[in-house]
């Protein structure tokens, strides 16, 4: 059982939560925990967005997007999360090229912070892109990292009207970059791999595929990276995005919201 | 009552029932009929039973006491050397086993001897159990990796010992396996929970969501004061096809379907976790998984459920019970067809193509071995299909200590003591074996807890 010490909206979807676990005596950024909220609840992995091992805690940072989602939304300072696993996954290795370009759609602002924290380059340069206006989160801490960020929404409230790919491969050509970091919905970091595989830039992505256990044991999570399978969960979830089957990743983490829950009752 | 050469039958569900419901198929010995089946034992001298039993369990004695009607004497029989009656009785392999050998065999049926473990475990669920007082508490403390069969009995032999037991895991549930992958018909969340309380009751402690190797490292256990640690984490990573279309939709590892359906219990209305179950559900392997994974899903779905087989019904690994189970349960068996090659559309799985085998001459492990035949691919239609054709260790080993020294197969290497390559770590179950059954990872386990007992009492008489 760990206890919510701090609970701070960031807009009406999304929450962040600041968790009391020994979780924080070892992560690193990049890793992530998989958590449960209920007796018959699911488990679900969330990134570590930030931690202190002075006061032994966790922050974690989420969209409401389905019921479990909702579920945690609906615990408040006091309550206590029912289980906490972690840290998972490999932590991010650190970046110390010249000129870094990063790319957040969505909630992938959320690792991509945790990213931004292992990037010692000269200059790193970003795009962040959401629907609208309101799901901008975290654009103070971004901007701290990034010296040239441009900012899309899908309906043009906000920034430039459009999608994080519009300009990217302008900006491909103009500017030689080393590396470039995706981090969203994973539509979006196939579009953007699309883009930067032209231009053969190494590529990271942290992929976000369906998970159970997040420890390795059901290989529900897996991927297809230069044509071997390998478990997001404990090989990942960070992956050179250029060697990433993503046709085969955007069908795999669509499998419950085509065919629901199917096993004959009424759900 | 005159000893016969027949088995008294065990009652069973009823097939029509078995169809939507997750209860015990398996109803056991009620008294007089477990009395009936303990009197045919023949109270062997020599007692070729206990030979064959991992744990040696004194087997004719805690018969006889069954006759007598002192089920107390015959639990105390049992727990000398198995602590977990209820569930042992239910999912070892007797017929490998303790029975293979059994005088009654000779002229019939052996001895029922895991029905008969079984009823005397159950019938004293219930009693008051009153726990021994555990010998003088010592200041030993060891810290147990894992919650499957090895760690409970090796957690289990320390707490009789008086020793401090911490038990770290990595799900939110204990049991290993015996949780997430063996379905509740075949044994019912309550028994090994029961079984678990009684740890609990002497004085087990229990870290869940807890994964050594990135919470906190082995090295940091030992550190942290544990004189000992034992790593009983089996072997829990699903080995996959390597066909083309294994990661359309629709095609799961044994692995994954069954924790969907027993640790997150997917079957429940109730439950968050989803779980795709189609019309025509195929299951390839032949072992105990594939049948608990096909009479799972016949569980959830109406349609078919068809297991696929590369060698011949002779060679089925799986138990003939089970095997028997899943024809009564309207599963369909179809052998010597080799997984080529999924189809699919849009993204999920529709078909399952064959290379038809036939058998050879030749033998490895007392199995025929078979190669492709000259006769066409079979396809199979198929929505849903579960790929259960064996488990390895999971390569987060790595993690847990970079001293640890592995075998070729990623196994912990030990010596004939379970002691690992790092001084005080011994390992034990399906870690150091590969997949291999509830009853010698239990073995392993109280074996190991038995050295460390010597070892400290070396060093504390030293
Ligand atoms: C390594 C990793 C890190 C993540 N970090 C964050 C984070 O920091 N903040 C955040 O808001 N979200 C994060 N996600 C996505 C998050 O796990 C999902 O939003 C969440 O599982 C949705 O659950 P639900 O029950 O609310 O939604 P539902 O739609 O009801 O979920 C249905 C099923 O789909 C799965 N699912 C749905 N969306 C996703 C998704 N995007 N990724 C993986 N599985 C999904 C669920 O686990 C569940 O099995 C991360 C995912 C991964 C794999
Ligand atoms: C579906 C299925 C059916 C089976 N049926 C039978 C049967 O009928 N009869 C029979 O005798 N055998 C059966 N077996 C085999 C038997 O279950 C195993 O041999 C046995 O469970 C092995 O026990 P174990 O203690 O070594 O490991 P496991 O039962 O695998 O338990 C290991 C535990 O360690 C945890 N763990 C792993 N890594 C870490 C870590 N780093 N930190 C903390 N915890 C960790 C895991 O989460 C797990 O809970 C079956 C196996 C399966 C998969
Ligand atoms: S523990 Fe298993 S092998 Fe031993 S007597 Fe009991 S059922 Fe037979
Ligand atoms: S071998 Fe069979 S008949 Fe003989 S003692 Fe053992 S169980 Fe009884
Ligand atoms: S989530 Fe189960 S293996 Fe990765």
């Amino acid at each position: 059982m760990s206890l919510i010490l701090l609970k701070e909206w960031l807009n009406e979807n999304v929450v962040k939560l600041r968790v009391d676990s020994i979780i924080s005596q070892k992560c690193k950024p990049g890793q992530f925990v998989m958590i449960r909220v209920s007796e018959l609840g699911e488990r679900i992995p969330l990134t570590i967005y930030d931690y202190s091992r002075h006061d032994n805690y966790i922050e974690l940072i989420f969209q409401i997007v389905g019921v479990t989602t909702d579920k945690l939304s609906h615990l408040d300072v006091g309550d206590k999360i029912m289980d906490l696993l972690g840290p998972l996954g490999n932590p991010i290795s650190s970046l110390k090229e010249n000129k870094v370009l990063v790319v957040a759609g969505g909630l992938g602002i959320v690792p991509m912070l945790a990213h931004l924290k292992k990037v010692y380059a000269k200059t790193i340069d970003g795009i962040y892109g959401v629907k609208k206006q309101d799901s901008l989160v975290l654009l103070e801490e971004l901007r701290e990292c990034v010296s040239n960020l441009s900012i899309f929404t899908e309906d043009g409230s906000y920034g430039s009207k459009g999608y994080v790919s519009n300009d990217l491969a302008v900006m491909l050509t103009n500017q030689k970059y080393d590396h470039v970091i995706a981090i969203g919905p994973i539509p979006m970091m196939s579009a953007v791999v699309d883009i930067t595989k032209r231009y053969n830039i190494p590529t990271s992505v942290s992929l976000n595929p369906i998970m159970v256990d997040g420890t390795g044991m059901c290989g529900g999570c897996r991927v297809k990276v230069s044509g071997e399978v390998k478990f997001a969960c404990i090989d990942g979830p960070e992956f050179e995005g250029l060697e990433v089957d993503f046709d085969e990743l955007i069908i795999r983490s669509n499998i419950y919201t085509e065919r629901g829950h199917n096993c004959g009752c009424e759900k | 009552m005159v000893a016969r050469s027949k088995k008294v039958k065990i009652r069973l569900l009823k097939d029509k029932e078995r169809e939507e419901s997750f209860s015990e198929v398996v109803l056991g010995y009620n008294h007089e009929e477990a009395y009936e089946e303990a009197a045919r034992c023949l109270q062997c001298k020599n007692k070729p039973c206990v030979e064959d039993c991992p744990v040696k369990i004194d087997i004719p004695e805690f018969i006889k006491e069954i006759i007598s009607n002192n089920l107390e004497k015959a639990l105390q029989i049992i727990n000398a050397n198995n602590s977990f009656p209820g569930i042992c009785g239910r999912v070892c392999p007797q017929e490998a086993q303790c029975q293979t050998n059994c005088i009654r065999a000779r002229i019939g049926d052996p001895i029922e001897i895991g029905e008969l473990e079984r009823y005397v475990a159950d019938s004293m669920a219930d009693s008051t159990k009153e726990i021994k007082p555990i010998k003088k508490v010592t200041d030993v403390s060891v810290a147990v990796i894992g919650s499957g069969p090895a760690s409970l009995a090796c957690a289990g032999e320390l707490l009789k010992n008086g020793i401090n037991v911490t038990l770290y895991e990595a799900l939110h549930e204990l049991g290993g396996v015996l949780r997430y992958g063996i379905p509740e018909f075949r044994l019912p969340r309550e028994v090994i929970d029961r079984e678990i309380e009684f740890l609990i009751d002497c004085g087990l402690i229990i870290e869940r969501n807890f994964l050594v190797g990135r919470t906190i490292e082995l090295d940091e256990l030992l550190n942290e004061g544990f004189n000992f640690v034992f790593v009983g984490i089996g072997a829990g990573t699903p080995r996959l096809l390597n066909i083309a279309g294994e990661n359309f939709n629709g095609v799961y590892s044994a692995n994954e379907f069954l924790t969907r359906v027993n640790l997150m219990k997917a079957y429940d209305h109730n439950s968050d976790t989803p779980i795709y179950v189609g019309n025509d559900v195929i299951v390839i392997g032949g072992g105990n998984v594939a049948l608990d994974a096909a009479r799972s899903a016949r569980r959830l779905t109406k349609g078919n459920v068809t297991i696929v087989y590369r060698r011949s019904m002779e060679e089925i690994p799986a138990r003939k019970a089970e095997i028997q189970h899943a024809l009564d349960e309207r599963i369909d068996i179809k052998t010597l067809l080799s997984p080529a090659l999924i189809n699919g559309k849009n993204g999920w799985a529709l078909s399952l193509e064959c290379d038809q085998m036939e058998l050879t001459d030749d033998y490895i492990d007392g199995r025929k071995t078979v190669k492709k035949s000259i006769l066409p691919n079979k396809e199979l239609k198929a929505d849903t299909i579960i790929v259960a054709i064996g488990q390895k260790p999971n390569s987060l080993i790595k993690n847990i200590s970079k001293k640890l020294e592995l075998t070729k197969r990623n196994t912990i290497r030990v010596n004939n003591r379970y002691e690992t390559s790092l001084e005080n770590v011994y390992a034990g179950g399906d870690i150091i074996t590969g997949s291999s059954t509830v009853i010698s990872a239990i073995s392993a386990g109280r074996k190991a807890a038995l050295e460390m007992l010597t070892k400290c009492n070396k060093i504390s008489s030293s």
